[in-house]
């Protein structure tokens, strides 16, 4: 097993420690940033692929989540300077009146695997930061989390703001947690939905035009 | 809602007492009753068909009192359970709970002028840290870190007074100061109203609208509680990978403290039976970190404290209440390790069909009505919901319908409205 490999494989198997020091290694031996991001990719893959088949869980998923971030912050310098190119951009957030941010948390971790560009703007973000964040970082894809049944009255709210902006068609806009569903989804006049995240990032890269 | 559509009883509410008690506690001992019972569950109040806000009905009592009357006269449910605050101070609980049992179960319940008496950093309110009709927020945090596990462990009673109170509750950041001491007496003013609100509010429920409570204590499961109250549900699922017997230990020390806090909260609440005119006593345990977790990890560091406290409840003569929150599904089958027709097990967004080839007829199943619908949904579709899932549950007894969610219920009046009636329609044995 080549070392990209092995580094692969100690992602997908949630072993922290090993994968920490495989990315060290890669580093050390040269190994191109799109090479290890290609890894990354793969193993953030099998990670889905696991949950969906019921093997993951949601423990698993926010191990891996944190995995993927540690890697990220060992990467940062060199992505700071060879600048990959990204895939496009999200910008995502909880809405407003929601602190809830796990499952949220998870889809950035996910969607930086994948090479998107993420505009994190937090919990209990209001319409208007939506708003600001779309006309500042011009993202193709808006996701709106949420864990509240009160959220969906905030959801609809922001997808309010954004039409009202004369934003909607820049944008797609998904929506996601635990409690959005395809009614949910009509109701606040979003694109798509999506109660995990492996779904999510199907459609996303759907939407980018990435397979 | 105009006063022509309103359900207005034409029974006494004595006899309507009667029944509705009736039908719910055959439910819950897996007997058919009349009908399917309707259990309101609002974890707060729906402020907006209430006229008021969330400010008001977190910070003045008598508003809280009148908002659920209305409510419950409103809509034709067979019992309600509403709350002015949310569940913020378990800790305090756990902390007492040696030295003072007597007082230590209702020192759990957090509202908003309790909130500004212990400046606790749990939780955050409408009309201080949050503008006035938002919903409080419950927003935990990590206060307690990774390498505090064997302190935790060595002695749960020393760590939570001494470190983790401190921490938590800004007014009780020094514990010898005039602060404190002030703090803790106000506390002491402040739950005397709050239960003398509530025993009112109960009485008011059972006399003009004949509706029964049934008195009910609560507690938690220790990894919830250190995921709640200690190390936030992240840094808990981490730390499971990259502790796990640390967590072992500190679980198996706290474990004891969380099963008395449930059952001298049960002799507590027993107190009230007679008050209330009910039999049953609950103990409900809502599960937060369930949905997380592999079945292996729910079988190591989950499902053994909840087992244990689920037994010891139920050997005090309690009945758990048990809020599987999340998705349950893959953990269904250890219910069925349980005595039978001992406990309430309510559902949220679990799989109905699993639950109906699992659990049913194994023990008491309530919920079934997404706070989504509810919002988005119309009349017609909340029925055939209603409609579908009684053909599911219905059959042999043992269901309550609820909202599934500890929602505040922004929800559409007819389609409530919808939902009562179609439980009417296709709900009678
Ligand atoms: C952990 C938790 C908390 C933690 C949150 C910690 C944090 N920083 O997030 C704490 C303890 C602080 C908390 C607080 C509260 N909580 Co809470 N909480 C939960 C719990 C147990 C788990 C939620 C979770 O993280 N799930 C795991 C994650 C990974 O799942 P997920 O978010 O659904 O994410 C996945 C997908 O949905 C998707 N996804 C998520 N977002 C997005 C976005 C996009 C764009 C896409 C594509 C996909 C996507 O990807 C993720 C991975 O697959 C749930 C019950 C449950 N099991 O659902 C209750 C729950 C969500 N909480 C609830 C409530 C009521 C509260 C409080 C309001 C309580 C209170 N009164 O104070 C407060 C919140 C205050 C507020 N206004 O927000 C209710 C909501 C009820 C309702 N329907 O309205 C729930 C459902 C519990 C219940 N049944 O009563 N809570």
């Amino acid at each position: 097993m080549s070392l990209v490999e092995e580094f692969v494989k100690a992602i997908a198997d949630l072993r922290e420690k090993d994968a920490l020091e495989l990315v060290k290694k890669l580093i050390e031996q040269g190994v191109d940033l799109s090479t290890i991001l290609d890894g990354i990719r793969k193993a953030s893959d099998i990670i889905g692929r696991r949950f969906e088949e019921g093997r993951y869980f949601i423990s698993d998923l926010i191990m891996a989540g944190e995995i993927l971030r540690e890697i990220t912050e060992i990467l940062r310098p060199i992505i700071v300077k060879e600048k990959p190119k990204k895939i496009g951009t999200v910008v995502i957030g909880t809405v407003q009146g929601d602190i809830h941010d796990i499952g949220k948390n998870i889809v950035v971790a996910v969607l930086e695997a994948n090479g998107f560009e993420v505009i994190d703007l937090g919990v209990d973000v209001p319409p208007e930061k939506f708003v600001e964040a779309i006309r500042k970082h011009n993202p193709q894809v808006v996701g709106l989390s949420c864990l509240i049944t009160e959220g969906i009255e905030s959801m609809k709210k922001t997808i309010d703001a954004i039409k009202a902006a004369g934003l909607k068609e820049k944008v797609k806009i998904i929506i996601g947690g635990g409690r959005v569903d395809e009614g949910a989804c009509k109701y606040v006049g979003a694109d798509a939905w999506a109660r995990d995240v492996q779904t999510g990032l199907r459609i996303i890269k759907e939407w980018v035009g990435v397979k | 809602m105009g006063g022509g559509e309103i359900d207005v009883p034409k029974v006494e509410p004595e006899e309507l007492f009667k029944q509705r008690l009736e039908r719910l506690e055959r439910a819950i001992m897996l007997k058919e009753p009349d009908r399917v019972p309707i259990w309101a569950f609002c974890c707060f109040l729906p402020v907006k068909y209430l006229g008021t806000t969330y400010a008001k009905i977190a910070y003045d009592y008598e508003e809280f009192k009148k908002g659920t009357i209305k409510f419950a006269s409103d809509f034709d449910f067979d019992t309600i359970t509403a709350v002015p605050g949310i569940i913020g101070t378990t800790v305090l609980g756990l902390a007492l709970i040696e030295e003072h049992p007597d007082i230590a179960p209702p020192v759990i319940r957090m509202t908003g002028p309790i909130h500004d008496i212990l400046q606790d950093r749990y939780t955050k309110w409408p009309g201080r840290e949050l503008s006035e009709n938002t919903y409080p927020q419950f927003v935990g945090g990590r206060f307690m870190e990774a390498d505090e596990y064997d302190k935790l462990a060595d002695d749960p009673l020393t760590f939570i007074n001494e470190t983790l109170i401190p921490r938590v509750y800004r007014s009780l950041e020094k514990p010898s100061s005039a602060r404190a001491y002030g703090t803790l007496i106000k506390l002491g003013t402040e739950l005397a109203k709050l239960s003398k609100v509530t025993r009112e509010l109960v009485m008011e429920l059972k006399n003009k609208l004949g509706y029964p409570i049934f008195p009910r204590a609560l507690t938690e499961v220790v990894l919830d509680i250190v995921g709640d109250f200690m190390r936030h549900p992240t840094y808990t699922i981490m730390d499971l990978y990259r502790v796990p017997d640390k967590v072992r230990n500190a679980c198996d020390s706290l474990a004891p403290l969380a099963t008395k806090l449930g059952i001298i909260g049960g002799q507590t609440a027993s107190k009230l039976k007679e008050l209330y005119g009910v039999n049953i006593v609950l103990v409900f345990i809502p599960l937060h970190l369930n949905e997380f977790l592999s079945p292996k990890l729910y079988g190591e560091f989950y499902w053994p404290y909840l087992k244990k406290l689920i037994e010891d409840i139920i050997n005090a003569g309690f009945t758990p209440w048990i809020f599987f929150e999340g998705d349950h599904t893959p953990h269904l089958e250890t219910l069925r390790e349980l005595p039978k027709g001992k406990i309430i097990a309510m559902f949220e967004r679990v799989d109905w069909k699993k639950v109906a080839d699992i659990v049913k007829g194994h023990q008491c199943i309530m919920g079934g009505l997404p706070g989504s619908l509810l919002i988005s949904g119309t009349p017609k579709k909340v029925e055939e919901h209603v409609k579908n899932l009684l053909e599911l549950m219905k059959p042999g007894g043992g269901f309550i319908l609820a909202p599934a969610e500890a929602s505040s219920l922004d929800f559409k009046p007819e389609n409530l409205r919808a939902a009562i009636e179609a439980v009417k329609k296709y709900g009678t044995y």
